[in-house]
C-alpha cells in the first residue's frame, strides 16, 4: 500500500516524525515489509507491503500511523474533520437478504447537497498516491478508505427506484455495467446492491453506473459496510477485478469500523458539498452479529520461553501499554482485552509474537543450540543419490535438471502453468536436451556428450518413483562403463533407483561423502549466437613446442576464440609432428559470418607458413 | 573417455546445505512431492479459504482431490513429528529438502518448480527458543558465505509459525531475503499430536535456487532448468 509521509505527519502526529527513510526502516523492523521510497513533490511515498494476517487492519494510514506510534513511541493523535448538523428522520430503508452476506450494512441518505471542485488539499493527497480526483463525493469515499481503511460507496438516490436498498445474491444471468464501463454478467453467488428493479453495485467489489454520482448530483445515499470476505474475493477473482475496496474487504476489517467510516463520510461530504439547505438523515444500520469480545491470557514466563529472552514484568507492560491494550495485571500474568479491530489476536502465540517484533528481533539474543545424544541417524537414500552422482560425474556425465511439467505423461493438471506441459513426468526424456548439448560439444570442448539426471516420476495414480536417466552418445565396446556398478548398456536409458539402493547395505555415516570441494566458480553469462568451428593441422618440427602453435593462433584470433584451440589430432611422422587444433569462434553479441572466421583462418595459415610449418 | 563431468550447481548447493545441517545434529528425511491436501495446508494451520489455496499459486490434479503437488517442503513438518512422537524421540532436529511446486509466471526468479530445504527442531518449551532459532540460522548462513555474513530478521508471516520471521542477509552490497522462519505454530504442534504448554519448535524454509543464485552469481533460475551444458559446466 502506497503511504503518503506527509499524510501520517499531519493528520496523525503532533510530535516530528523521524527522516522517511528512518519511518520506513522502523517499519520494516518491527511490522511490515517495504517495498520502496519514492520522492513525489514535497513528500515521500512509502510503498509498504502490509503482512497478510494484518491487511484487516492496517491496509490504511491510520493503521500505519498506529503502528508506527507503537514502535517509536511518538504518541498518536487522531485529527478529525469537523462539520455541524443535525440528523433528521430517515426515509431509506434497508434489507440485508441474508446475514451471511453481510453482517453489517448502514446506510445514510443526504439531501440538498451541492457539488463544488474538491479543495486542493484533498487532490493533493489523492493524486500524490497516484488516484485521479474524479468529482468530491468520489474524492471523500476514497479519501476515507486510504485514510481509516474503510470502503464506502456514494448513491445518486434521485437515480433509485425508491429509497429502499437491497443486499441480495445476483439472479443467474443477471448484468451489471460497472463504472469503467465493462458490462459484467452476474452468477447466484454474487453478492450485489440493488433497488427494487436491479443492481446498482457489485457488493464490495464496484459500482454500477445506474446510480452513479455526476457534478449534478444533490441526493444521495451513502453505504458503508461489512461484506462476506470469501464471497468478495471469490466474485471479484471470477470477474477479474480487483479494486482497493475488494482488497479491504476479502481482508475482513472489523464491522465496528463500517460505523465510524460512515460518520466520517458524513461529515467529510457536508463539509465539501454541504450547503444551508442539506438535510442529513439518520443512518439505517442493520448489524447482525458483533464480534465477541475476547481475552487473552499470557504470562511473562511463556513468553521469554518462546523468544530466548529475559524481559521482565516492567518491560512487558510497558509494551501493552504502547499498544494502548487494556490488561490486568496478576505477578507475571497478563489478561489482556483485545481492541475490537485486532481480529488477528487471539491466542498467547499472538502475544508473543507482538512483543517480540516491537520489542525488536535484532535484540533478541542469538543462543547456541545446546548438544544433542549421540545417536543421529543418516539418510541411505540421500546417501546412495550422492555416491551415484559422483560415480557418474567421474564417468564423464554432467548432471541436469528438467522441467517435472512435461507435454506428455499419465499425471495432468487441473491448471496448469502452461497449456502445453500439462502433465507431471512419467519418464525424464532427455532426447531434446541432448540434441541442443551436441549442438555445443565442440564450443564445451567436450568429446562426447553425457548427461544424467536423478528425479522423481510419476503415474496416473500418481504414486511417484525415484528414477536415474542417463544419455549418451555411444556405449564404450572396449570396456564396460558401470559407474557405482549401474551397468550402461543403452545409449539412452531409466533405471528404478529405489529398487537399487533398497538393496544396497545400511550406512552409518556420510563419511567421505561431503568431502568434495565444491566449485566457488562465478557464473559466466554465455553467448547466445552461434559458434563456427575450424579444423587446422600443421608440421612442425619434433622439438616444437605446441605452446608455440596455440600462441600462434590466438594472435589472429582475438577475443573472438570461445576457448582455447583443443588439440583433436597428433601424429609423428620423419622427424615432423602434425598437430590438428579445433577452434571455436563466436561473438558474445552478434551472429560471425563464415566470411570473417575464413579470414582469420587464411592469417593463421600465413603465419604458419612464415614460421615454415607445413599446414595440411 | 577420460573427460569429468559436472555436479549440477543445485546438487552442489544441496551437499554443502546437507553437511552443515548435518554437523548441527539435523537428521535428513524426504517427503513425498505430491503430498495430501491436508499436510501440505490444513495440518499447517493453512485456513480452508486461504488465498494461497487458490487456483493462481497451487496446482491441483485433474481427477485426483485431496492430493497436490507440495507448495512447500513444509508438509513434511506433521508427519514427521508425529512419527518422532510416536517413536518417543523427542528432542529432535530434522531437515528436508526436494522440489516443491507453485503456479506462478514464471521470470528470472520464480519458476513453477524449485528446490526448497526446511528445518525443523522441537525440544520441551524453554529449551528451544527463537533465539537458538537465529544462532541456527547466523551459523548456516556463515558457513554457506562466509564468517562476514550479515544477516537481520524482521516480521514476516507464514501461517504455520508464530513468531513468524524473514530473514535478509547483506550480499553484493544489498540485502537480499533469504528464507522464513519462525517458532512452530501451537496449532501445528497440537496438530501433531504435542502439547504447546510443554513442547515448543522452530522451523526455516530456504529455497535452494536462491542458495545457489547468491553463491555463484546466477541471474536468472531459468538457466538452472534448461538442461543446457553451457551453464553445468561452468561449475
Amino acid at each position: 500500500m502506497k503511504v503518503s509521509y506527509k499524510w501520517l505527519q499531519e493528520e496523525y502526529f503532533d510530535g516530528k516524525l523521524p527522516a522517511p527513510q528512518e519511518v520506513a526502516d522502523a517499519l520494516l523492523f518491527h511490522s511490515f515489509e517495504i517495498e520502496g521510497l519514492e520522492e513525489n513533490g514535497k513528500d515521500v511515498v512509502i510503498d509498504v507491503d502490509v503482512l497478510p494476517n494484518r491487511a484487516h487492519d492496517c491496509l490504511s494510514h491510520r493503521g500505519v500511523a498506529r503502528e508506527l506510534a507503537i514502535i517509536t513511541g511518538i504518541p498518536f493523535s487522531e485529527k478529525k474533520i469537523e462539520a455541524n448538523f443535525s440528523p433528521s428522520e430517515t426515509t431509506l430503508s434497508v434489507d440485508v437478504q441474508d446475514a451471511e452476506l453481510s453482517r453489517r450494512y448502514i446506510g445514510r441518505a443526504i439531501r440538498n447537497i451541492e457539488l463544488k471542485d474538491p479543495p486542493e488539499w484533498l487532490k493533493d493527497r489523492l493524486e500524490t498516491l497516484g488516484q485521479r480526483s474524479i468529482n468530491a463525493l468520489v474524492d471523500a469515499t476514497n479519501y476515507v478508505l486510504l485514510d481509516i481503511g474503510q470502503p464506502t460507496h456514494v448513491f445518486d438516490a434521485n437515480k433509485l427506484d425508491s429509497l429502499k436498498i437491497n443486499v441480495r445474491l445476483a439472479k443467474t444471468g443477471e448484468t451489471i455495467e460497472t463504472l469503467d464501463g465493462k458490462k459484467i454478467e452476474l452468477q447466484n453467488t454474487d453478492t450485489v446492491i440493488a433497488d427494487e428493479t436491479g443492481a446498482l453495485a457489485i457488493a464490495g467489489v464496484k459500482g454500477g453506473t445506474k446510480a452513479e454520482v455526476t457534478e449534478a448530483t444533490t441526493d444521495v445515499v451513502l453505504e458503508s459496510a461489512h461484506f462476506n470476505p470469501v464471497n468478495v474475493r471469490k466474485t471479484s477473482r471470477r470477474i477479474g477485478v480487483l479494486t482497493d475496496a475488494s482488497k479491504r474487504f476479502e481482508n475482513e476489517p472489523t464491522p465496528e469500523l463500517a460505523e465510524e467510516a460512515m460518520e466520517y463520510l458524513t461529515r467529510l461530504i457536508v463539509s465539501l458539498c454541504g450547503t444551508d439547505k442539506t438535510v442529513v438523515e439518520y443512518a439505517v444500520d442493520k448489524y447482525s452479529t458483533p464480534n465477541a469480545q475476547r481475552k487473552v491470557v499470557v504470562d511473562v514466563e511463556h513468553i521469554n520461553k518462546l523468544l530466548g529472552t529475559e524481559l521482565s514484568v516492567e518491560e512487558v507492560s510497558d509494551i501493552c501499554n504502547r499498544f494502548g491494550w487494556d490488561y490486568q495485571k496478576m505477578g507475571d500474568e497478563f489478561s489482556i482485552t483485545i481492541p475490537d479491530d485486532r481480529l488477528d489476536l487471539a491466542s498467547p502465540a499472538d502475544i508473543v509474537e507482538e512483543i517480540g517484533r516491537v520489542y525488536g528481533y535484532a535484540s533478541i539474543p542469538s543462543t547456541p543450540l545446546p548438544e544433542m545424544p549421540d545417536d543421529q541417524s543418516f539418510n541411505k537414500e540421500f546417501y546412495y543419490i550422492t555416491q551415484i552422482k559422483h560415480a557418474l560425474v567421474e564417468a564423464g556425465f554432467s548432471e541436469v535438471y528438467t522441467p517435472s511439467f512435461q507435454p506428455s505423461g499419465k499425471l495432468r493438471m487441473a491448471n496448469p502453468v502452461a497449456q502445453d506441459r500439462p502433465f507431471l513426468r512419467e519418464k525424464i526424456d532427455h532426447s531434446e536436451i541432448f540434441i541442443m548439448n551436441n549442438r555445443f560439444k565442440d564450443l564445451l570442448g567436450l568429446d562426447e556428450v553425457r548427461v544424467f539426471e536423478i528425479g522423481n516420476v510419476f503415474d496416473a495414480k500418481s504414486d511417484e518413483r525415484l528414477v536415474l536417466s542417463v544419455c549418451l552418445e555411444s556405449v564404450p565396446k572396449d570396456q564396460p562403463l558401470e559407474p557405482f556398478g549401474i551397468k550402461i548398456t543403452e545409449t539412452y536409458m531409466q533405471i528404478d533407483l529405489g529398487k537399487v539402493i533398497g538393496n544396497l547395505p545400511e550406512i552409518s555415516s556420510y563419511e567421505g561423502l561431503l568431502d568434495r570441494a565444491n566449485s566457488v566458480q562465478m557464473y559466466e553469462p554465455f553467448s547466445q549466437y552461434p559458434s563456427v568451428v575450424r579444423d587446422i593441422a600443421a608440421w612442425v618440427p619434433e622439438n616444437t613446442n605446441r605452446e608455440e602453435l596455440v600462441s600462434c593462433i590466438k594472435k589472429y584470433t582475438g577475443d573472438l576464440l570461445a576457448r582455447t584451440p583443443r588439440l583433436v589430432d597428433e601424429y609423428t611422422k620423419d622427424g615432423r609432428v602434425s598437430y590438428a587444433h579445433r577452434l571455436v569462434f563466436q561473438y558474445f553479441d552478434k551472429t560471425l559470418t563464415d566470411q570473417e572466421v575464413g579470414e582469420i583462418m587464411k592469417k593463421i595459415e600465413e603465419a604458419f607458413a612464415n614460421k615454415g610449418w607445413e599446414v595440411r | 573417455m577420460s573427460q569429468k563431468g559436472h555436479l549440477h550447481p543445485i546438487t552442489q548447493t544441496i551437499e554443502h546445505v546437507v553437511s552443515i545441517l548435518n554437523d548441527m545434529c539435523f537428521e535428513l528425511d524426504f517427503g513425498p512431492e505430491i503430498e495430501t491436501e491436508e499436510n501440505n495446508f490444513d495440518l499447517l494451520n493453512v485456513p480452508k479459504d486461504h488465498p494461497a489455496r487458490d487456483m493462481q499459486d497451487t496446482f491441483f490434479l485433474d481427477g485426483i482431490s485431496g492430493k497436490l503437488p507440495r507448495t512447500q517442503t513444509s508438509a513434511h513438518q506433521v508427519p514427521y513429528m508425529r512419527m518422532k512422537k510416536e517413536k518417543g524421540e523427542i528432542p529432535f532436529r530434522m531437515f528436508s529438502y526436494g522440489r516443491v511446486f507453485r503456479n506462478e509466471a514464471t521470470d528470472a526468479t520464480h519458476e513453477s518448480s524449485f528446490f526448497q530445504v526446511e528445518g525443523l527442531a522441537v525440544d520441551e518449551k524453554g529449551k528451544i527458543t527463537l533465539g537458538h532459532l537465529k544462532w541456527t540460522l547466523e551459523q548456516f548462513l556463515k558457513r554457506m558465505y562466509g564468517e562476514d555474513v550479515k544477516m537481520r530478521l524482521r516480521p514476516g508471516y507464514f501461517p504455520f509459525v508464530e513468531p513468524g520471521v524473514e530473514v535478509d542477509m547483506f550480499f553484493a552490497g544489498r540485502w537480499v531475503e533469504v528464507l522464513g522462519a519462525g517458532m512452530v505454530h501451537p496449532v501445528v504442534l497440537k496438530n501433531a499430536g504435542l502439547d504447546p504448554d510443554k513442547y515448543a519448535g522452530f522451523a526455516f524454509g530456504v529455497g535452494i535456487d536462491r542458495l545457489m543464485m547468491a553463491k555463484h552469481g546466477i541471474p536468472d533460475v531459468r538457466l538452472s532448468y534448461q538442461g543446457d551444458l553451457r551453464f553445468v559446466n561452468q561449475f
